[in-house]
């Protein structure tokens, strides 16, 4: 098949017979679905793009497997251009869509994936590495969206995988047959995982002998027996629901998704098995895949740090605020830090290095110093863009009010909306409306729906601030410096 | 003559590329009335390619496209005219 539109990529989503659960039922058109379906458009607009002349230098690639086009979020990096363009195209999707476009953690499954089976299978003479090109070019030939799954519910962190009162509270083989494997157990926070055709499972730490069953990778269809999602919910996010909603939504058309997907028995075909047990490669996998999702940050949330930043210099305009030098300072500040992210996902990706299998990483340390700040910048963004906005971005009355005809019985005879409009407008030549429409972006990116994206994405998604410190502390190379230090200083012991 | 008009991905362009390629191939009729552009496409030999970037980076792979001359558009503000040429895909200073 050729590369998907986002037409067909919706339309192959209603043929899976995903099960999804949220409010308390199972929501059969899930599709449709007012609360998810913004999720969905972000998803189809990688599609989208990888057909338009401006945008597919980013958004497509040659495949090393086929030597066809595929799109580039199915793309095994095969140079330090390649780790660059997939930080540039993930800063475009985040323009485009001021959200998570949730496409990013399969791409960098793949790579992962793709680097460790082939090292594993050099100690160990598996075939995994064979299985995973064979799957990757079937993801490739059908332009697939893929989950890729590490985070397991982990229970008490105190513990490790097999000392768990439930030995449920991360992923393991419960039973291995001649023609495959049986898993149980649960991916938390999964991105995008109900939008997407298949999921990557990998182990989500390393893993010691005695809890080899919980060293396992595979993949397996959404709509595979005995595997379920259950939505996670968002701040705010029953405005969706509302009849007509649209400024009070702040992005109507865009927006993330995480779910918890469940396996409970399900069953893995022998070729769909990446790692079975071998305990001593876990560890390498999670680091991989950890050091290409702390790179994509620094592309991902710059796009949609731009729009914020466009956003508050809007509001500034609209507030009549735009000429006051702290508001210029603040705008500044926002760019100045907006950039730095990108500079380390450019970084990063600029001082790749080609694996045993012939794809490319990052800088594992600049990658991680590239997360580290991204745990810490957006917040810094979203503060002053709170700023720059006013009160009036968390105070205003709701779009029905604004659009009512309701007659309020007093002197002056004006409605409900005449009353919201004349103490609302701004600057002239600005409507309330518009007004409104940046501040409901501002509040939604801040701390609505998309804030799960936005913000605390930002803090945990590819690992908490903490795990990020444990590999800058591994990478500092601490010895050499102090090496350095005693040349200059004089120093000879 | 045949003009191909590649773009770079516009990861950040901040200017509408479209347009001002339209600009550049519209006053390039005005000296060759027989200019024809259209999208480029890998494996069609192009007597100009028309690069089209959203910033001085001009990053695209031109890898696969065939072509007597390339000319690079960094912004909408003419540097077209004169340096930013490729040739035979290698970039000139």
């Amino acid at each position: 098949m050729p590369l998907m539109t986002g037409e067909q990529y919706i339309e192959s989503l209603r043929k899976l017979d995903t099960k999804v659960y949220i409010f308390g039922k199972e929501e059969k058109n899930w599709v449709d679905h007012p609360i998810i379906r913004p999720s969905i458009n972000c998803v189809a607009i990688t599609y989208d793009l990888a057909h338009d002349p401006e945008h597919e230098d980013l958004m497509t690639a040659t495949s090393n497997l086929t030597g066809q086009k595929v799109n580039r979020f199915t793309h095994l990096h095969q140079s330090t251009e390649d780790l660059i363009k997939k930080v540039k195209m993930q800063r475009l999707l985040g323009r485009k869509t001021a959200s998570c476009f949730q496409r990013c953690v399969g791409m960098d499954a793949f790579n992962a994936v793709y680097s460790t089976t082939y090292e594993v299978d050099r100690k160990y003479g598996t075939s995994y590495h064979e299985n995973f090109k064979k799957y990757l070019t079937y993801v490739q030939e059908n332009d697939l969206t893929i989950d890729g799954a590490m985070t397991d519910p982990k229970g008490d962190r105190g513990k490790s995988q097999g000392a768990q009162a439930d030995p449920d509270l991360f992923v393991h083989i419960v039973e291995k047959r001649p023609d495959g494997i049986v898993v149980r157990g649960a991916k938390a926070h999964q991105t995008g995982s109900i939008n997407s055709h298949e999921h990557l499972i990998m182990p989500t730490q390393a893993v010691s002998e005695e809890d080899k069953q919980y060293a396992v990778s595979f993949a397996v269809p959404s709509d595979a027996p005995g595997l379920f999602m259950i939505y996670g919910r968002q701040s705010c996010d029953t405005r969706k629901l509302e009849p007509g909603a649209d400024v009070d939504l702040g992005n109507k058309q865009f927006g993330g998704q995480e779910a918890l997907v469940v396996f409970d028995n399900v069953f893995v075909p022998n070729d769909r098995i990446f790692l079975c047990e071998e305990w001593d490669f876990a560890g390498m996998l999670v680091e991989r895949f950890a050091g290409y999702h702390r790179q994509s940050y620094g592309g991902c949330k710059v796009g949609v740090g731009d729009v914020i930043i466009g956003a508050a210099a809007l509001a500034a305009d609209y507030n009549g605020a735009q000429k006051a030098s702290h508001v210029k300072d603040k705008l500044i500040e926002m760019t100045h830090l907006n950039e730095t992210l990108y500079s380390c996902g450019i970084a990063c990706s600029c001082e790749g290095h080609c694996t045993a299998a012939g794809n490319y990483q990052i800088d594992l340390l600049l990658a991680n110093v590239c997360k580290q700040n991204v745990t810490r910048f957006p917040y810094e963004i979203v503060r002053l863009a709170e700023d720059i906005a006013g009160g009036l971005m968390v105070t205003m009355p709701s779009e029905i009010d604004f659009k009512s005809a309701l007659q309020i019985p007093t002197e002056s005879g004006l409605t409900l909306g005449d009353w919201c409009n004349k103490f609302f407008k701004g600057t002239e030549g600005v409507t309330t409306e518009n007004r409104m429409r940046i501040l409901r972006f501002l509040e939604n990116i801040c701390l609505g729906s998309s804030a799960v994206g936005y913000r605390t994405e930002s803090m945990h998604g590819a690992g908490s601030p903490q795990a990020q410190r444990i590999m800058i502390a591994r990478q500092a190379d601490y010895e050499t410096k102090k090496q350095l230090a005693k040349d200059i200083a004089g120093i000879k012991e | 003559m045949r003009v191909g008009v590649r773009y770079c991905g516009g990861c950040r362009a901040n200017y509408d590329r479209r347009a001002e390629a339209a600009r550049f191939v519209s006053r390039l009729r005005e000296e060759m009335p027989d200019a024809v552009s259209e999208d480029a496409a890998p494996g069609v030999h192009y007597d100009l390619l028309l690069v089209v970037c959203g910033c001085r980076a001009a990053c695209p792979s031109l890898a696969g496209f065939a072509y007597d001359k390339a000319i690079v558009i960094v912004d909408d503000e003419g540097i077209w005219r004169n340096e930013w040429v490729f040739k035979n895909n290698t970039k000139a200073s």
